[in-house]
């Protein structure tokens, strides 16, 4: 999956001041990592280029046949992972993995590998709530992986989490993510710098005063 | 499980987890139309009942007949006797010998072994539907709607004996009749009675429909004239009141069904609106999953479609056993006792469409906010 932004301008309603103005992006198959201060944009990449916001101006394109941002484009293309937790709370670690490889019309079946691959077997068929962070957030990863995606974004993925809970999402990342997936990265944790294939570093970019007001 | 299923059976799941966790918000949607669709059917049912008794009416009348009725007192009885018989030969002289049939009932009535108070009605001329008389021992003769007695029955009227031949009352007579039986005497023998009061009915059959409204029009003319004021009845005022009831009742359920759909949309919007805030975060991660909103808002179309559906149909159930038992405690109380009614489906119909009204108005609120980016609502 390639995915391409040129000239995107956004801007939050009720703030004056544009988080993206005439910003361009490219990114292919493989790792990228988006690093900058916290409030930087990095985030807001990740939910304008999955279709989650509209950008003012610009444009948005991908090697997929579906529209950025149609239900279509993100059953079939996209995985995302939320900063915060947001799984299913009312299905088991199992459902809220195989429910989203049902939506991109994979067996549910599909579900089983990546709980291995993350550590969440033992987990699998319990509630969310009783799990800790840790195994929150791979859960959520894991969930975004079942679905095949050719196009997976994380948003601070292992922010707060302990050394072996960010080498088994590292891990997990660095060895099952298809050739052909575009996988964007939102984080600045440098534990991370390692599985990268490409590095776009927000502050090399923006001015300085802008890393010191909170934009998202 | 496919996600065509594995879906809604999520949202079904976190719907029944709501209800559990907050049982008021689905206990008011079931409560809320069950009360409104009670009061709308009390409403129309009494319009229905209405309806009901001037089509009863309609039914013991015919379309081109008139009926005057004008109670004489004993007072004004001798010379009212004379007036009447004039305006009999008015009548027949204007609308034809068969066409009008005057019939004078005594104020007091035969009585006969088995029973009381029995109408005695006197005819100036032979009827309709009657046996012939013999002219020389004219006599009386006993009309009964259902022809039981075939033998003479001996009645006492005033004190005097009289032996009435059984026939079976004529049509034309049973329709306008509210009695059973009758005694139909002639007019010459009942005379003295007359004199102490007497009602008279005097029957116009006129040749269409349409001569029924000049008609009545010239009656009421020439007793305004006479300064008297008797009852006249024909079909046209039965249709004319239920052409306006129709008006009515067309007003009244215009009213109910922008009543039921305003409150329901109000109400289910405002509870639909603070559960959609509730499940916001939820939809929205749906929604991040790739589930459209039509499907979203599919489901919350289902499930106030399921409650509001129930609640109009515990209503269309229970409606009728809480009429009768509120009937019956009224008549309990020495007020009239109501009969069983019965609805117009239409007035069903209009009350389901009313639900459905403002199920649809009540998913405007969440329509929008399911508008609302994705990206807004997830972090």
């Amino acid at each position: 999956m390639n995915v391409s932004i040129r000239e995107l301008h956004f801007r939050y309603r009720g703030q004056a001041e544009p988080v993206f103005n005439d910003f361009g992006f490219a990114a292919g198959p493989g790792i990228t990592l988006l690093k900058g201060y916290s409030g930087c944009g990095k985030s807001t990449l990740l939910r304008l280029i999955a279709g989650f916001l509209m950008p003012g101006r610009g444009v948005i394109t991908t090697s997929s046949r579906h529209a950025v941002g149609t239900p279509m484009f993100l059953r079939h293309e996209v995985g995302f992972v939320f900063q915060q937790l947001n799984l299913l709370p009312l299905a088991s670690v199992r459902r809220n993995i195989s429910l989203a490889a049902t939506m991109a019309n994979l067996p549910a079946s599909a579900a089983e590998p990546w709980l291995e691959i993350l550590g969440l077997t033992p987990y699998a068929d319990i509630k969310p709530v009783r799990l800790s962070g840790g195994q929150q957030q791979r859960a959520a990863i894991a969930r975004a992986l079942a679905k095949s995606p050719t196009l997976l974004l994380l948003d601070e993925p292992t922010s707060g989490l302990d050394d072996l809970n960010t080498q088994i999402i590292a891990k997990a990342l660095r060895d099952n993510l298809p050739d052909q997936t575009a996988c964007i990265i939102a984080t600045h944790d440098s534990r991370l710098t390692s599985i990268a294939d490409e590095i776009l570093d927000f502050n090399s970019f923006l001015p300085v005063e802008k890393h010191l007001q909170p934009l998202d | 499980m496919r996600s065509w299923t594995s879906i809604p059976f999520y949202l079904w799941k976190n719907t029944c987890n709501r209800w559990i966790e907050h049982p008021v918000s689905p206990f008011a949607k079931i409560l809320l139309p069950f009360l409104l669709a009670l009061l709308g059917l009390l409403v129309l049912v009494l319009f229905s009942q209405v309806e009901t008794q001037l089509r009863d009416q309609l039914a013991q009348r015919d379309l081109r007949t008139i009926v005057v009725n004008e109670v004489s007192n004993p007072i004004d009885a001798p010379a009212m006797i004379l007036r009447s018989l004039d305006e009999e030969t008015m009548w027949v002289n204007l609308y034809g010998r068969e066409k009008v049939t005057v019939l004078r009932q005594p104020l007091v009535g035969a009585t006969s072994q088995q029973s009381l108070g029995i109408p005695i009605l006197a005819y100036s001329h032979p009827l309709e539907g009657l046996p012939a008389e013999d002219p020389l021992q004219p006599g009386a003769i006993l009309l009964q709607k259902n022809r039981k007695a075939k033998a003479p029955e001996l009645l006492n009227i005033a004190k005097t004996h009289f032996y009435a031949t059984p026939a079976l009352m004529p049509p034309w007579l049973a329709k306008q009749a509210n009695t059973t039986r009758a005694v139909a005497m002639p007019l010459p023998i009942v005379m003295p009675l007359l004199r102490q009061g007497f009602i008279s009915t005097t029957i116009i059959e006129l040749p269409e429909a349409s001569a029924v409204r000049p008609a009545e029009d010239l009656l009421r003319a020439y007793f305004k004239s006479e300064s008297r004021n008797p009852r006249i009845f024909s079909a046209v005022e039965i249709l004319a009141s239920l052409q306006r009831l129709a008006a009515t009742q067309a007003l009244i359920r215009t009213i109910i069904f922008a009543a039921i759909a305003t409150i329901l949309a109000l109400i289910l919007g405002n509870v639909a609106m603070l559960e959609y805030r509730q499940d916001a975060y939820l939809l929205a991660l749906l929604r991040s999953f790739g589930v459209s909103r039509y499907q979203l808002l599919a489901h919350t179309l289902m499930e106030n479609l399921l409650l509001v559906g129930s609640g109009m149909a515990l209503a269309i159930v229970a409606w009728q056993p809480i009429y009768l038992a509120g009937s019956a405690r009224l008549a309990h109380l020495g007020l009239q006792k109501l009969t069983a009614p019965e609805v117009n489906i239409l007035d069903f119909q209009i009350l389901l469409a009313a639900a459905l009204a403002g199920v649809l108005l009540a998913m405007l609120p969440i329509t929008l906010g399911l508008r609302r980016p994705i990206g807004g609502l997830l972090q």
